[in-house]
């Protein structure tokens, strides 16, 4: 990639003691205007009007003009006074006030953010989105764009509304049956047993069966934002009573890869070795289809009625599965890469 | 009555933000026009302050017996103006407006600094500077520090965007988004020269850069078990995305405005997380081979839905959003014969036996690749809910 930018502001500065410095620079400043320059000058009634009057003047016009300049500032008078607000508060607090959210994640730890509840605004990239709950317990979802915090909300979750992808079981290299695993260390070893934990099932006739999926989901909402904040705000009170709060990318990987599992045992739990391994008369084997079950159960609306026999039988599988109900605008697209049987089965 | 309020509030609101749109252009001549007002503006206030009581209000005995009592009418002018031009009184007056612009100036640069610390506080406040008054760009880049300062100049496009002169490769292409999520235009060039210029204003961002390199999807050792128990290993599947565009010859470069869709996907394409568009690429092409694969064995009739002329982009059917799975069915059908597993650890191994297809039987492969494109743009389209990206496939080894 090859891109040039001619342009006199892209000096990089390390400039973190500097901005504590400035921040000392301003005071000074506003302490000059506003103590030593009233002693000189105000000697009567009116000079001291002129002089609070062009004062007042001065800063709303500075604001307003520089305001104007920065793109993701918001320009309506509410907004000018949120603005204001902020940055007066950012000369006087210590810690910082306002975040900038990227793909899900605060620019400082969430766990920090939680234990500072005075946040005044954050700036949210396109790829995320921010739930906050109010001292009443009512939650807020926040999307892209430079977002103020009212009075007494916090952040409690966070989202990374972008594409995803996450492994589902064994890895595909790994050697699931294998009797000795020399490579690895103690905590490699677990995580290896964990993978296995994670898809592992028994089929009808008691045989076990791992199988390994590659997942993808997006939480792009093409009926619009409305759709799309009703959806996050279902998924964050589902992990609220869980008392799950901060980033919850992870979280979602395993619900939905433990969803992935369910269906999958459902599915498996009434077939036998032979349906697996043997051809079939279908057009295509039986993994094929498992594969297509799979998928068109985890994206099935639980809300939509239907006609088709087949349909309905896969609802039925679905309500004894505990659906992602409310999250049906999730897209959902799973893999099957592979599926280890038991070795010594004949 | 209430309607026709409502009706003239708005329209004075948009003249407002029409007048302000104006009044804050970020171009070279509104900027100048901008710096100028602002001198006469201080001059003026100046004056306005020299002309009034506090002028002399703190003009001490010893700073007005610095000058002499006025002998003629020339001299008693000079000695007015200074004494109230000059005295600390309006000279402190009139620095207050200026002291004010410019803390807050420094203000809103250091609020910016904390909230891209990536971006330095010099640089933010030259930023606004730039912008309130457009000075001239003063850096021009030599060969040296074009790459030491390109990662932190794009951090630096992508939050604040414009004003900033880019000069890009053709063969790379750019997204800027418009201020307030206005839109998302694609930049490329399909022309054969060295260097594309684009000017990228102020409100405009950069949402996603994407070389040509990151356009390339290379698909290594897919290893494919037919429902027959053979297997087929391809070496390579090597695809490029592209985007279905058509540039006229007279334009520099092409800017296309694209969906949130496409410009998200394209996102993914620069960066490490490129890996889940390769990833979902080479399962839905592990997919695809593993049902399809017997067109490289049998001579199968390729379905009408998928025959199309070659060498045009092909026509992939209307855009479903949130499609079941259970739609997309293979293209072709097979009866398999043997065991259809895809696990590699398998029982049966004593079953698999080495191909004996050829590559020669280059019409198989040509349907192949045909048929391969088209279920990859139509997964595309269904997943990621594409509209002006395609993908054709370059080769297949094995």
């Amino acid at each position: 990639m090859n891109f040039f930018i001619y342009n006199s502001i892209m000096k990089p500065s390390l400039q973190t003691g500097k901005s504590r410095n400035n921040q000392g620079n301003l005071i000074f400043t506003f302490a000059i205007i506003l103590v030593i320059f009233p002693l000189f000058i105000i000697k009567s009634v009116s000079s001291a009007i002129l002089y609070f009057f062009i004062l007042v003047v001065s800063i709303v016009f500075s604001l307003f003009f520089f305001i104007n300049f920065v793109p993701f500032f918001p320009k309506s008078l509410s907004g000018f006074i949120n603005i204001t607000h902020t940055l007066a508060l950012s000369i006087f607090r210590k810690t910082k006030s306002s975040y900038h959210i990227q793909v899900g994640k605060f620019d400082k730890d969430y766990f920090f953010i939680k234990n500072q509840p005075r946040l005044d605004a954050l700036l949210i990239d396109e790829k995320s989105a921010v739930i906050t709950i109010n001292n009443a317990s009512k939650k807020r979802v926040i999307l892209s764009g430079y977002q103020f915090i009212n009075n007494g909300e916090k952040a409690l979750h966070t989202f990374d509304i972008g594409f995803h992808h996450f492994f589902w079981g064994p890895q595909e290299k790994e050697n699931l049956y294998g009797n000795h695993i020399p490579d690895l260390d103690l905590s490699q070893a677990h995580m290896h047993s964990l993978r296995v934990t994670q898809t592992k099932c028994q089929i009808k006739d008691e045989i076990t069966v791992v199988p390994s999926f590659s997942v993808f989901y997006d939480f792009s909402s093409p009926k619009g934002k409305r759709h799309l904040e009703k959806m996050l705000l279902d998924i964050s009170d589902y992990f609220s009573t869980n008392k799950i709060c901060g980033e919850l990318q992870l979280e979602i990987n395993k619900l939905i890869g433990e969803h992935v599992t369910n269906i999958c045992k459902d599915l498996l739990e009434n077939t036998s070795v032979k349906q697996i391994t043997s051809p079939t008369d279908h057009n295509s084997s039986f993994l094929d289809d498992f594969s297509i079950k799979i998928n068109t159960i985890i994206n099935m609306k639980a809300s939509n009625g239907t006609s088709d026999s087949h349909t309905k039988k896969e609802l039925v599988l679905l309500e004894s599965i505990k659906p992602l109900g409310q999250w049906e605008m999730l897209n959902i697209r799973v893999f099957l890469n592979d599926l280890w049987i038991q070795k010594d089965v004949r | 009555m209430i309607f026709g309020y409502r009706k003239m509030f708005d329209k004075m609101k948009a003249k407002n933000q029409q007048t302000s749109g104006q009044l804050f252009a970020t171009n070279e001549p509104a900027g100048k026009l901008r710096l100028i007002l602002f001198v006469l503006l201080l001059i003026i206030y100046w004056s306005f302050i020299a002309q009034t009581k506090v002028a002399l209000f703190a003009i001490s005995d010893n700073f007005l017996a610095l000058f002499p009592n006025s002998t003629n009418f020339t001299s008693g002018v000079i000695r007015d103006i200074i004494l109230r031009y000059f005295s600390p009184s309006t000279i402190m007056f009139t620095a207050i407006p200026l002291i004010v612009f410019l803390s807050i100036r420094k203000l809103i640069s250091k609020y910016l600094h904390i909230l891209f610390p990536a971006i330095g506080f010099k640089e933010s406040e030259q930023y606004l500077t730039k912008c309130a008054f457009s000075f001239p760009i003063r850096n021009t880049p030599n060969q040296e520090n074009i790459f030491t300062k390109t990662h932190h100049s794009l951090e630096h496009l992508k939050f604040l965007g414009g004003p900033a002169n880019l000069v890009f490769d053709p063969s790379s292409a750019f997204i800027i988004q418009k201020n307030n999520n206005q839109g998302y235009f694609l930049i490329s060039s399909n022309r054969q020269c060295i260097a594309e210029k684009f000017i990228l204003s102020h409100g405009e961002k950069i949402y996603a850069f994407i070389s040509k390199n990151g356009r390339e999807v290379l698909l290594k050792n897919l290893v494919i078990q037919d429902g027959y128990g053979q297997t087929i290993d391809f070496g390579l599947i090597s695809l490029l995305l592209f985007f279905n565009t058509s540039q006229d010859k007279s334009t520099t470069y092409l800017s296309q405005k694209i969906t949130m869709h496409d410009a998200k996907f394209l996102s993914y394409l620069g960066k490490v997380e490129r890996n889940i568009i390769h990833q979902f690429l080479r399962d839905e092409t592990h997919n695809f081979l593993h049902s399809n694969v017997s067109i490289m064995i049998n001579d199968e009739i390729i379905p009408p839905s998928s025959n199309q002329i070659h060498g045009k982009i092909p026509d992939i059917s209307a855009k479903i959003l949130h499609e079941n799975y259970s739609k997309i069915t293979p293209t072709l059908t097979k009866t398999p014969r043997g065991v259809s597993r895809k696990h590699k650890h398998s029982r049966y191994i004593f079953m698999k036996k080495t191909s004996s297809f050829s590559f020669n039987k280059e019409n198989r492969k040509k349907k192949l690749i045909l048929q391969l494109s088209n279920h990859l743009n139509e997964q595309l389209k269904s997943f990621f809910h594409t509209s002006t990206i395609q993908i054709s496939i370059i080769e297949i080894r094995k």
